[in-house]
């Protein structure tokens, strides 16, 4: 036999040392294990090595449970005795125990929200059942000296590495339409969200087909591939199928089949399909590889990549490979891209770029939630450790007994984490209680997705079962270790000394308990200021009182009627028509201003107003002049541009500069002063302002939103006329509106979200530090009860006695918060760079959050301590 | 007298009938093979170290062998008092079978 077939045979090791544990053999023959390595031989024979691997392991596992209640226990007598003991110490207790069980309950209730919120998060995508094959092919470069990173592509790309690359399987692409009226028969809707995809988009991805063939629904042009909701909505009991629907006035689809909704869990979300091929049909110069610039860069591409090949391969030489079609891009327009691929599963979390097709998550906002619930289980662990160590000396006796009875030490070790495991696990069922309860209130407050349900998702329940294994362990460790390590003698005699011996530690534990709870304090203070902040700057504009309806994909005489009949209304101060209102992000073009030397253009974000527009919004000018109905060339060469604009040009004389775009000359008229077209989240770009008249051929439709501003008084009398008026006018369309302040507040909702569960998190955690301190205070306080009656005698005042006991935890404080401090800075820092204009971080903050922590403790420790001053010496010292 | 198990039994009448070789991989092949049933290693074990503790079998241990990895094999003998309990069990069982085994196997 060669050598290495014998090693081949040998038994897994860590199994093997397992087995040697369990099983010690004084003689250190290990005749047991010698048994088994034979049956193992055997089935290594006969059966092959992973049988045989696989049947020592299970020999292992069969062997644990008797080991450890037999080995560690002793004996079922023992187990018994042991859960006498601690319900009998439970019931004596009941403060101790209230505390402890409720303080880790909380903890626990808030780690398994944050695990089913985290489950949700990073179930992104995830439903596919090609998801780790599929990557979005994204965009970057250099455009007039800005850099950009686009989350969309061209239609050409995709194409060209299916055509190439072998190990690309297939390809889609989406594009994104703006809201379109969609009509069948009486019903006409606006409806948002609708995309156009290739016939490979229902090959990659797997949303459920309901009706209708997937592998041809999309291949020819003019169909449509509809939702159940959007199925529902106009089609009700009817079959869909080959139905002619009309978008956006005067194009014809016919639906192919309906697929199923598209999950909330989705990076995109979709509720109509058109086929691809109906662009294509349309103009078919637009979509070959001849195509100059490789036509239209607001394509979103994805493409399914081979089971197992590495998309970090393709990602190196990706850009080799597209030289030959974005070289000359570079020649001749100046503008440098390269392209890059994201796996489609990190796209929620991880992907922040231009023109996302949604709102995505935030990597930092979940490890922000994460760190805060580990933070609060903590606390509550903490809380554990140090009330059983400080209650040591009550139970010191037994331990001295214990032993004195035989007791080995790693019995005793046994019984004290099984009684913290006994604790975890009633503090468990009392959580999950609790999340019963408050399940349905953060469905609303919260996210309705959430779901917590344990035998669905595995990841709930192994989280479950590791924070009882952790909690039980950690939280029970200090305790089992430290007493289990009482010397028998001494402890009988009464020598015991735990207060000041083993003091120290509690004290680095209560210090950490607030230093986290200063840390949260202060870190929600900042989050607050910088929400508080962003919401108040002035922005600008004025975003009050200003109602909006949306009128995208009707024409610019239809648009100009509606504002004029609103006009009417005696609520409605003033009405302006743009293409976009705050809060959105406007196009953006490449022009040419004066003065500029060099071929690139520069990227500059385009906004269509008219006159009153400024007006409306109470803007302000800051050089020459707004645009003017009378002046005939305002609706042909004219442009208005803001100072960043100005700013990045160049220019000190803006005013009657020319600038060039898309081959025609402007002149700039005027200057307008800087304004937050977009959250704070956003540098202020620099804008160009245009006019269109109302009889204007501008392809696309210059003006999608009709701005409003209505008077404060009688506001739902004006709401009520200005819909009235709407149904009146077109009483075939669908009736909406918003408020401009709500929907660009709503850009900070994620900001929101995060200072309420903050706010919340840090609740909880100052609420169970508090108990933990509160517990350690009238333990302190009980164990000094002799030097206070003593100190009382000998002439000591209640106050000086109260701020004795005062002072131990006041020193304790000064230490976490210059702990505390340096951290929340360092965090809250990088936080706050992610804004673009950011808040002060102000030293008032660190302070409040410090005085704060101060006086929630003195106001905890105070009942027990003004207790125990008050306490008449003759109580406490006639005993000796 | 204590009498046997019906498991202790079968346990004791492999380890006389294997003599020399009864030792728990062998007993384990052994009961598998004439009890047509699946006997696990932890029950051959259990039942092996009661019976010693019982004082009804013997351990011997033998030479370390390469094929089990350097370890020992132990060994087991019946005892006396295994020997005395083995035939209490069987006079007990012939008594209670006495004059029924017509009845049973001709019915």
């Amino acid at each position: 036999m060669t050598t290495e077939t014998q090693n081949r045979r040998k038994p897994p090791r860590p199994a093997e040392r397992i087995l040697r544990w369990i099983y010690p053999d004084g003689t250190g023959l290990y005749t047991y294990l010698g048994d088994i390595e034979e049956a193992f031989n055997e089935k290594f024979e006969n059966r092959g090595v992973i049988y045989a691997n696989i049947w020592y392991w299970s020999v292992v596992l069969v062997s644990l449970p008797s080991f450890l209640t037999s080995t560690i226990f002793g004996s079922a007598a023992m187990v018994k005795n042991y859960l006498k003991i601690l319900y009998r110490n439970i019931l004596k207790q009941k403060l101790y125990s209230i505390i402890n069980i409720t303080g880790l309950a909380i903890g626990i209730t808030c780690c398994i929200f944050i695990l089913a919120y985290l489950n949700y998060e990073l179930s992104y995508d995830r439903y596919h059942e090609n998801s780790d094959n599929i990557y979005r092919v994204c965009s970057t470069g250099n455009f007039g000296g800005t850099d950009f990173v686009n989350s969309t592509s061209n239609p050409i790309v995709g194409m060209a590495l299916f055509d190439d690359i072998p190990e690309v399987v297939n390809y889609t692409r989406i594009q994104r339409t703006a809201r379109m009226p969609v009509r069948f028969g009486e019903k006409r809707f606006y409806i948002s969200r609708i995309f156009y995809a290739d016939q490979s988009f229902l090959d990659i991805f797997s949303f459920r087909m309901i009706k209708g063939d997937r592998t041809t629904a999309l291949t020819d042009p003019n169909t449509v591939v509809i939702t159940e909701d959007m199925a529902a909505r106009y089609f009700g009991d009817e079959d869909p199928l080959n139905k002619v629907i009309e978008i956006a006035d005067n194009s014809y689809f016919t639906v192919t089949g309906v697929i199923q909704n598209v999950p909330e869990n989705s990076h995109f979300l979709f509720t109509m399909l058109l086929s691809f091929e109906t662009q294509i049909s349309q103009n078919p110069q637009m979509f070959t590889k001849a195509t100059p610039n490789w036509g239209r860069w607001t394509n979103y591409t994805y493409i399914l990549l081979e089971e197992g090949y590495d998309y970090r391969q393709l990602d190196l030489k990706i850009n080799d490979w597209a030289q030959q079609f974005v070289g000359p891009i570079k020649d001749q327009a100046n503008i440098i891209i390269t392209f890059f691929l994201q796996p489609l599963t990190s796209i929620h979390l991880n992907s922040d770029l231009r023109r996302e097709l949604r709102v995505n998550g935030s990597i930092g906002y979940i490890y922000a939630f994460a760190l805060t619930a580990a933070f609060i289980l903590l606390i509550a662990c903490i809380n554990f450790m140090n009330l059983s160590t400080a209650r040591s000396s009550k139970r010191a006796r037994e331990v001295g007994m214990r032993k004195v009875f035989g007791a080995y030490k790693r019995q005793l070790i046994a019984q004290f984490l099984g009684e913290s495991f006994l604790y975890t696990l009633i503090s468990l069922v009392l959580a999950m209680i609790m999340i019963e309860l408050l399940e349905p209130l953060i469905k609303v407050n919260f996210n309705s997705n959430i779901s917590v349900n344990y035998t669905e998702i595995p990841v709930l329940a192994g989280g479950v079962a590791f924070i009882l294994i952790f909690v039980g362990f950690f939280a029970g460790s200090y305790p089992a270790f430290f007493l289990s390590k009482f010397n028998s003698i001494n402890v009988l005699k009464g020598n015991l000394n735990t207060g000041a011996r083993h003091s120290s530690f509690r004290k680095i534990l209560v210090t950490s308990q607030f230093a986290i709870s200063i840390c949260l304090i202060v870190g929600t203070g900042i989050i607050l200021n910088q929400v508080k902040y962003m919401k108040n700057i002035d922005l600008g504009f004025n975003k009050e009182q200003l109602l909006i309806l949306p009128a995208s994909g009707s024409s610019p005489l239809i648009i100009e009627t509606a504002k004029n009949e609103m006009l009417n209304i005696p609520g409605v101060i003033k009405a302006a028509k743009s293409n976009v209102v705050p809060g959105r992000r406007p196009p953006g073009y490449g022009v040419f201003p004066e003065g500029h030397e060099g071929t690139s253009a520069f990227m500059m974000e385009q906004i269509n107003i008219e006159p009153d527009f400024l007006d409306t919004y109470q803007m302000e000018i800051a050089e020459g002049r707004g645009f003017s109905e009378e002046m005939i060339t305002d609706t042909s060469t004219a442009f208005l541009v803001n100072e960043t604009a100005v700013e990045q040009f160049g220019w000190t004389d803006p005013i009657g500069k020319k600038i060039n775009s898309f081959g025609r000359e402007y002149t700039v008229i005027g200057v307008l002063k800087d304004f937050h077209q977009q959250s704070l989240h956003y540098r202020i770009e620099g804008t160009l302002f245009r006019y269109f008249p109302h009889s204007s051929r501008f392809r696309g439709l210059p003006y999608g939103y009709i701005t409003l501003k209505v008077s404060t008084e009688n506001i739902t009398g004006t709401m009520q006329k200005i819909e009235d008026k709407y149904r009146e006018l077109y009483p075939d369309r669908e009736y909406s509106y918003f408020f401009l302040d709500e929907n660009y507040d709503m850009q900070y909702a994620a900001e929101d979200k995060l200072s309420q569960v903050i706010e919340l998190f840090t609740g909880l955690a100052i609420f169970i530090g508090c108990l933990g301190l509160f517990g350690l205070a009238s333990f302190t306080a009980q164990q000094r009860t002799r030097e206070i009656g003593i100190r009382k005698v000998l002439g000591s005042t209640i106050s000086e006695v109260t701020i004795l006991l005062y002072r131990e935890f006041i020193i304790l404080i000064v230490i976490a918060v210059t702990i505390a401090w340096p951290l929340t800075y360092f965090f809250m820092n990088g936080w706050i760079q992610s804004f673009a204009y950011q808040s002060m971080i102000g030293i008032s903050v660190f302070i409040f959050g410090a005085l704060l922590a101060v006086l929630i403790a003195l106001v905890t420790v105070s009942y027990q301590s003004i207790k125990a001053a008050m306490t008449n010496p003759v109580d406490t010292l006639r005993y000796e | 007298m204590e009498y046997l198990t019906r498991k202790d039994e079968i346990m004791m009448l492999a380890i006389l009938r294997l003599g020399d070789e009864a030792y728990l991989v062998k007993l384990r092949e052994y009961l598998n093979d004439s009890t047509a049933k699946k006997w696990s290693v932890g029950n051959v074990f259990v039942t092996l170290e009661r019976l010693e503790s019982l004082g009804f079998i013997s351990p011997r241990i033998g030479e370390p062998t390469s094929k089990r990895g350097g370890k020992a094999i132990k060994f087991y003998r019946i005892t006396r008092s295994g020997i005395e309990s083995l035939k209490a069990t069987k006079n007990l069982q012939d008594n209670m079978w006495d004059g029924l085994t017509d009845t049973v196997f001709n019915d």
